[in-house]
């Protein structure tokens, strides 16, 4: 072969294998970042940042194993509500028997302090951010500081002594502390709501509707001072609501339930804002019948229904929902059994009705009226806007009633008593006793989770004794075909083991020994 | 005449392409019949010929039309010979050839009437050697002659086969070197030397001592290997009716478990080599070809030239931070130099039937119990009773799971044409694969394309490319979901409810809260799709570079990328329990990608005559990304599948989503030598330095060495001489550490997610909300293996016998495991929560165990048979975790309960099964008065005769969280395979054992299935409940109120887990290459096979082979798996 080829080939394969060389070793980055997220570092860079921060808070309340259902769930221990379905853990609940293993206790606890840990981020972070409206910022850490009042809020009835995770812990990760009293934790929340007050503005613009307000604020403050038996306290926080005419009562009792009505309703302080197809209403749908495309977890007992006066249609109707019942857009037809054909259904066998029958709440036959509502395209489908109402201003009026009269004898409430039955289209009652009080409270607020709670404050007083309310069975509909047989036999509540419920078994292990169970568990 | 023939099969549509080999399959039967009609030799072979300037190829295929002949030539040369005249009348082939090739060409004519043409000189460069015929013979061992073995010149294309009697002729000049190969047998390389007779005999490969075997970045001989590592051959792979050559790896290699986790179409279990390495992704890492990519399922079988498997930390030591898992190396089948095409062309076809069905209630005692149930709560539910009272609600309609399970279907056909010549090789092969599984609309396809070839550019560049296209889509509802699943539906669904309610063809459903929330399992599977299609692209092209003796340069480009399309389809119904007022369609999109350079210098000495070195370092670096979009709408007018387009659902009803995969990058540099004195005393050392973008900066490097060592005791002269037992005997042992990177990306950063949604404002408008989806770990880095390794290798019985015995301990340091952080940070996603918790690099696994394989070949006259065991003894342990003996890492909740079975301690087995003890049943109430286990039990009123007896571990007399304690291990103390084949004459059988023992199952299914608070159907079994005293001491009382629990995690639920299993079966015959009067008939085997024929287990269930179901935390848990088929297929290949 001749040199120059040979030659020629050589620098061919030089150069190959040069260029290789090279090819491989060019420096592929190791610094690299994560896509479609933030870091710690790179967000809270400014207003539009903080806005969407405290939403992230807001969002928590949308979940169904937390607000938007679970705590529900607790108030089937009270008489008024029976629990249906297929959770073993909350018919624990119901019948005192949860122990620190059953399921329901575990997300109620966790996305307590889901909500908790946003609220915290928020505190640690938006007053960092450096330049933003400082009236958002404001409001923005007042927002913060309620939502984390309202979770440690809900972490104190349900389990009563629990660890306090604040901004020093964040920043150093020291998750593992022991749990502070239930006066601790009370305090804790009287703190950060006294701060959000201050911060929050009174009402919103049209676009900030469904934040919390300064309203919200007191009325928490008053529910938290009712629990902790500071009655003055109670009062002060609670007129400053009923007093303050953007918090009136709502025309109509139904205008708190009834989508249109929610959005500017100044009774509603605090409410979940659904929102069809992005967060669809999860009570909408743990409320209402399986027959209707819902769980139909949780049904008014005979025992709550026969307690609404007679000229009490007003609230018995947006209350409850009895057999002959119809629903607007409700279009799913169910088909009128055997069992059915009582009542105004007899002899209608093998037809098929949009109302209410009796095997469309086969515990009861009852179902919650308040959060039930269909989309008005007549799809059937379940109205995913509805929105949670958590806390009204009736309740905050008959709260300041029962301060008043516990402080100054009967009659003391008869006032606000009034303001609350006069929306009901009923007569007002002087001199109005403790039980008057009681009886207002479980039909004006009956289903929103408030009556087993009561129950307990009252019970821990004296002024009722839950040994007896528990004692007597939960009795399904008078009417036929239920003709009020028993749906629930009498259950035991153990003092004071039941005033609150454990802690989940899976944080005790976690906390190896650091956090403590309940007492009596 | 073939050549047409075979074209033309590339070009049919599939359909007829099986019609075509199902002809064949017919015609090779009818063959057999008339055999000895076949061995009728030529006779034809006188010429006229008569042309003028005619090309000399020209002519010659002339002649291959008109006779047997075929001529083989190089065009370029033939064409040096220009246009020629010949006349000639009746004239023999040599004088027609003498005429037209003159002296400037040599020409040998094989017993199979092949002409092989070539230039006369050793080799394409003319030269001064004079060719000299030289004739041969060649016998094996025993000196019998030899069919069909190749003799190839060295460094041409020339080659030749032997014929009946081991006899071969070949012009070559005297310098010539041959190479002497046959399937089964070492090959030699002899020189001519002059010699006019050879005399060779042939050794057969028993030990395959002297085979190559695969190792990273390069090929080793296997005498030389001082790792350990596993082969298996691809004849052992082949038509086995699995869908992904994992399956297929079953029992085949010791310490390598396979874990079928189910039987659905389409489904890939899970490999574990030397055990569960860590509670992270212990996958192995796959390696196509030499590219780290791709899936197993992706690769036909039968392209599969062998598997290795990368055990010990020496042989794996190369891939660095990805081998802590161990390495499966697959190498595809590829076209040789100087081969002539090959054809080859297979199918079969099969069905299969559910191995197992599960007894379950009928109708009738399924009313007799669930009013038993009632009235032992006191009967209260007054609509349960009547419901249970209805008569038509006792008359036994369905058999939900024969209604769901039907025959499946499986067939196969693949075509493979590999050759080559002295420059280039090529393969290009393709297969389908179909499968349609027990359950209604379950299926699986692939459709695959491979295609390598390589060139020789140069005596010292060589490129070459290697394309795999495999198109896999893919049906299977989920089964196991306690909601939705359809297995455990077909089990919870009551038995009176019908398929369809009348002749309108309206489907059965549940009506009343009393038979559950399920919907018909059948409508289920008919009416729901959910189908996935893969495309993948795996490709690679190389450019290696002799730059001086003994160093090559070698640079690989690797791309692999994989798109997948899922589509999901939910039909309206208001009829069943679950509603869903809307159709709704999901279309969804996925792409993922992945490049990889690499370049490496491969050093190979010899120095003197007792040193020889090889040296293979270099560079590699991969990146990935990838993203994924869907789109959603429901209310669909029209379902019919021709209509679901996601234009014609509601626009008002529509969402859609998507997001991008974090890059990746891995940065590697490595360095290998193996150094061996005399041969016989051998080091490998390792190092490989892996950098990885997943950590923080300060934490992205990791250095991983290895090393090991061998000595060939059977070389040295005095084992030689005093032992003459044993033929071989070779001893290694070996350390080093690895790295597993297999983890979470971005764990060094706090990330915040802004995607979830809030509502503001009247009306409510949608609004932006960003909340902490992770907390950080900054000091997140590597988890390191390190693995210590003995092993002897051994041969008996002139190596008839060989064997390997291996003793291995491997510590896996800085595992990861979940940082133990009480849930007061946030929710967790174990309840379906949004914070995830960095892991921390602080546990401790060790996995240790014993290794054993041996293989007995011989023949005996004209059986030849071969027997195998594999085996594997391992011990697996969590030696650390948190420090604490009392932390553990939990697992999922089975269905509705919410305690674990399984759990993760420290100082125990991974993945554990966890509860109670329990001690029979409470037979009556002066049992329970007087049992001690609950003396301060506050639950002790509530306790009834019938339930369980829950032991008190604690001695405090109350049963509570703190007895709960290891029920069992599901991880099996041994697992084996057993295989073996028999070939006499042209039929072969073979067979494939695989099975386990000494592991625990946890019978989640059966545990819910007896549980008188579910709402649903029971098993048969119920039958056998406690009712009274001495009815049962195993079976609680029906209960709803089950106010003590009965069926919680406890092991009443634990069963054994041991079994044996006849994997794969089958029966062949195979008739050589055979003329029938002008028609050369193919090679052609027939067979029949079964897969899992039979299993022997005690297991209630369908299958023991439960699999993992929640990563490595939680394995053996029966949740109703799609169950394991019996299948049977029958096929037929064709060589031609």
């Amino acid at each position: 072969m001749n040199a120059q080829i040979k030659i020629f080939n050589k620098i061919v394969m030089g150069s190959l294998a040069t260029g290789l060389l090279f090819a491989g070793c060019v420096k592929n980055s190791l610094d690299i970042k994560p896509v479609g997220t933030y870091t710690t570092a790179t967000y809270w860079r400014n207003e539009s940042d903080v806005i969407t921060g405290i939403s992230g808070i807001y969002n928590v309340l949308t979940q169904e194993e937390g607000v938007g259902h679970n705590l529900y769930a607790f108030d089937d221990a009270s008489d008024d509500i029976a629990i249906d379905g297929d959770h073993p853990d909350m018919w624990a609940i119901e019948r005192f028997t949860a122990d620190p293993t059953s399921y329901q206790l575990h997300p109620t606890w966790s996305w307590a302090y889901e909500q908790i840990a946003r609220a915290n981020n928020a505190i640690i972070y938006v007053p960092k951010v450096p330049v933003m409206n400082e009236d958002i910022r404001k409001r923005s850490m007042g927002e913060a500081y309620f939502l984390r009042a309202h979770g440690y809020w809900v972490l104190n009835q349900i389990f009563g002594e629990v660890p306090l995770i604040l901004e020093a812990n964040v920043l150093d990760g020291s998750y593992n502390v022991p749990k502070v009293s239930v006066d601790s934790v009370r305090a804790q929340i009287e703190s950060d709501l006294l701060k959000a007050a201050d911060m929050l503005p009174e009402s919103y613009g049209a676009a900030d509707k469904g934040r919390v307000s300064k309203g919200a604020a007191w009325g928490l403050l008053t529910k938290l001072y009712m629990a902790w038996e500071k009655l003055d306290q109670a009062i002060v926080y609670g007129q400053k609501v009923i007093s303050n005419p953007n918090y009136a009562l709502a025309p109509n009792y139904s205008d708190n339930f009834t989508l249109g009505a929610q959005e500017s309703n100044t009774e509603i302080l605090f409410a979940v804002w659904n929102k069809n197809n992005f967060n669809n209403s999860p009570v909408n749908i743990y409320f209402t019948s399986r027959a209707w495309g819902g769980w139909g977890f949780h049904h008014p007992t005979e025992n709550f229904v026969s307690q609404f006066e007679t000229d009490d249609t007003l609230r018995k109707r947006t209350t409850v929902l009895a057999v002959g019942d119809s629903i607007p857009y409700q279009t799913v037809l169910t088909e009128i059994t055997a069992g059915d054909a009582y009542q105004m259904f007899a002899g209608m066998e093998g037809q098929s009705t949009g109302r209410m029958l009796p095997s469309v709440s086969p515990t009861t036959g009852y179902n919650i009226r308040k959060y039930t509502a269909f989309n008005p395209d007549g799809t059937g489908n379940l109205d995913g806007d509805l929105k949670q109402p958590l806390l009204r201003t009736a309740d905050i009026y008959l709260l300041v009633a029962e301060a008043k009269i516990r402080l100054n004898g009967a009659g003391a409430g008869d006032t606000e008593i009034k303001a609350v039955r006069e929306r009901a289209k009923l007569t007002a009652i002087s001199g109005a006793t403790i039980g008057d009080l009681i009886h207002e409270r479980r039909v004006e607020l009956g289903g929103e989770n408030t009556r087993f709670q009561d129950l307990l404050r009252w019970d821990k007083k004296g002024i009722i004794n839950l040994d007896t309310i528990v004692g007597k069975p939960k009795y399904a509909s008078s009417l036929p075909p239920f003709n009020g047989t028993v749906a629930l036999p009498a259950r035991t509540f153990t003092r004071p083991k039941n005033y609150y419920w454990p802690i989940p078994q899976v944080v005790i292990d976690e906390s190896k020994g650091v956090i403590k169970q309940n007492s009596n568990y | 005449m073939k050549k047409s023939k075979t074209a033309g099969v590339c070009g049919l549509p599939l359909p007829l392409l099986k019609f075509l080999l199902l002809m064949k399959v017919s015609f090779a039967i009818v063959l057999i019949t008339c055999m000895q009609v076949s061995a009728r030799g030529y006779s034809q072979d006188e010429f006229s010929l008569n042309y003028k300037r005619v090309e000399v190829s020209k002519i010659l295929n002339a002649m291959q039309k008109e006779s047997p002949y075929r001529f083989f030539y190089n065009n370029g040369y033939m064409n040096q010979l220009g246009k020629v005249d010949i006349q000639v009348s009746k004239a023999s082939l040599t004088d027609v050839l003498g005429i037209l090739l003159g002296t400037k060409f040599n020409y040998t004519i094989t017993d199979k009437n092949l002409v092989i043409i070539s230039p006369s000189g050793a080799d394409n460069n003319v030269g001064e050697a004079v060719d000299k015929e030289i004739k041969g013979k060649i016998s094996d061992e025993m000196g019998k002659p030899l069919n069909g073995v190749t003799i190839k010149v060295q460094g041409t294309d020339k080659a030749v086969t032997t014929n009946e009697k081991g006899e071969f002729t070949l012009t070559v000049p005297d310098d010539a070197v041959l190479e002497v190969s046959y399937v089964g047998y070492k090959s030699q390389t002899l020189a001519v030397k002059g010699q006019k007779f050879m005399s060779i005999n042939l050794q057969p490969n028993a030990a395959g001592l002297n085979e190559v075997v695969v190792v990273g970045y390069g090929t080793q001989r296997k005498r030389d290997v001082t790792g350990t590592i596993s082969t298996v051959k691809g004849d052992d792979l082949k038509n086995v009716p699995v869908s992904s050559p994992a399956s297929a790896l079953q029992g085949r290699a010791s310490g390598v478990d396979i874990i079928r986790s189910d039987g659905a179409p389409g489904s890939e279990p899970s490999i574990r080599i030397r055990g569960t390495g860590t509670l992270n992704n212990s996958d192995p890492l796959v390696v196509i070809d030499g590219v780290p990519a791709g899936t197993l399922t992706d690769v036909n079988p039968n392209d599969i030239a062998s598997i290795e498997i990368l055990k010990d930390a020496s042989s794996s030591a190369i891939y660095g931070t990805r081998a802590a898992n161990g390495v499966v190396l697959i190498t595809t089948k590829k076209g040789s130099y100087g081969d002539q095409l090959k054809i080859s062309a297979n199918g079969y076809t099969g069905f299969s039937k559910v191995a197992k069905y599960l007894k379950l209630a009928t109708a009738p005692q399924l009313a007799e119990l669930k009013l038993e149930d009632l009235a032992n709560d006191g009967n209260t539910n007054v609509n349960a009773i009547q419901f249970w009272n209805i008569p038509s609600n006792h008359v036994q309609r369905t058999d939900w799971q024969r209604a769901l399970f039907g025959t499946g279907k499986v067939n196969n056909a693949d075509l493979a044409i590999r050759g080559g010549n002295a420059y280039s090789t090529y393969s290009i092969s393709g297969n389908f694969y179909d499968e349609k599984g027990l359950i209604i609309n379950s299926n699986f396809k692939r459709y695959s394309a491979r295609i390598n070839s390589e060139h020789k550019l140069s005596s010292r560049i060589k490129v070459g490319e290697n394309f795999l296209y495999s198109r896999r889509s893919g049906s299977t509802l989920d089964t196991r979901s306690t909601q939705a699943g359809l297995v455990w539906s077909a089990l919870r669904f009551n038995p009176a409810i019908p398929v369809f309610v009348d002749s309108t063809g309206k489907w059965g459903a549940a009506k009343n809260a009393e038979e559950g929330d399920i919907n018909n399992p059948v409508f289920t599977a008919t009416t729901n799709d959910i189908h996935t299609t893969n495309n993948n692209l795996l490709a690679n092209a190389f450019i290696e570079i002799d730059l001086l003796k003994g160093l090559k340069l070698r640079g690989n480009l690797g791309y692999d990328q994989e798109i997948q399309e899922r589509v999901e389809f939910y039909p309206s119904t208001n009829e069943q329990a679950r509603k869903s007022a809307l159709a709704n369609l999901k279309q969804q999109h996925t792409e993922y990608s992945s490049l990889l350079n690499e370049v490496y210098l491969t050093y190979n000495g010899q120095f003197g005559k007792d040193h020889s070195l090889t040296l293979t370092g270099g560079y590699s670096g991969q990146t990935s990304k990838g993203y994924l979009y869907f789109g959603q709408r429901a209310g669909f007018a029209d379902t019919d599948p021709n209509q679901l387009t996601l234009n014609n659902g509601s626009g008002s009803n529509q969402f859609s989503g998507g997001y991008t995969y974090n890059p990746t990058v891995l940065l590697s540099y490595f360095v290998r030598g193996n150094y061996a004195y005399k041969g016989k005393y051998l080091l490998t050392a390792t190092m490989r330095a892996d950098g990885s973008g997943k950590f923080a900066p300060g934490h992205q490097w990791g250095y991983f060495p290895a090393f090991s060592l061998g000595w060939r005791v059977s070389d040295e002269d005095w084992f030689r001489n005093g032992v003459s037992a044993v033929s071989s005997l070779k001893l290694t042992g070996g350390w080093g550490q690895l790295g597993n990177q297999n983890v979470n990306d971005f764990q060094y950063l706090g990330t915040l997610s802004a995607s979830n949604q809030y509502n503001f404002g009247d009306p409510a408008t949608v609004s932006n909300a960003a909340y902490i989806t992770s907390l950080s770990n900054p000091n997140i880095t590597w988890e390191r293996a390190e693995m210590t390794n003995v092993s002897l290798e051994f041969g008996l019985l002139k190596n008839r016998l060989t064997g390997t015995l291996t003793y291995f301990n491997k510590n896996t340091k800085d595992m990861l495991v979940p940082a133990s952080i009480v849930e007061t940070y946030g929710a967790a996603p174990s309840i379906y929560g949004n914070v995830t918790v960095p892991d921390q690099n602080q546990g401790i696994l060790n996995n240790s165990g014993v290794e054993v394989d041996l293989s007995y070949q011989n023949t005996v006259g004209k059986l030849a048979y071969s027997v195998g065991i594999s085996g594997a003894f391992l011990k697996n342990k969590v030696t650390h975790l948190y420090g604490d003996p009392k932390t553990y890492i939990g697992s999922v909740f089975y269905g509705r309960q919410s305690l674990e079975t399984s759990r993760t301690y420290e100082g125990q087995p991974i993945s554990s099964f966890y509860g109670y003890r329990t001690n029979g049943l409470y037979q009556n109430q002066g049992d329970i008065d007087k049992d001690a286990n609950i003396t301060n039990d506050p639950n002790k009123a509530n306790i009834k005769p019938g339930d369980v007896r829950f032991v008190d571990v604690t001695g405090d007399g109350i049963v509570d969280d703190a007895d709960r304690v290891k029920l069992g291990d599901p991880n099996p103390r041994f697992t084996f395979g057993f295989h073996g084949s028999l070939a006499y004459k042209g039929f072969d059988l073979s067979w494939n054992f695989a099975g386990q023992l000494g592991s625990k199952l946890y019978n989640a299914d059966r545990m819910t299935g007896l549980d008188g608070t579910q709402s649903f159907s029971w098993y048969a079994e119920a039958m056998n409940r406690w009712h009274g005293e001495g009815t049962s001491n195993s079976i609680p009382r029906l209960s709803r109120a089950n106010l003590n629990l009965n069926n919680r995690s406890s092991d009443l639920w634990v069963e054994s887990g041991n079994f044996i299993s006849l994997k794969t079966l089958t029966f062949g015959y195979t008739m050589p290459k055979t003329l029938i009067g002008d028609w050369q008939l193919p090679e052609s085997r027939i067979y029949v096979s079964s897969y899992n024929l039979f299993m022997i287990t005690g297991y209630r269930g369908y299958t023991p082979e439960l699999g993992y179901t929640d990563g490595n935390k939680q394995r053996g848990v029966d949740v109703a798996q799609y169950p394991s088929a019996r299948n049977f297929t029958i096929g037929a290949t064709f060589n031609f």
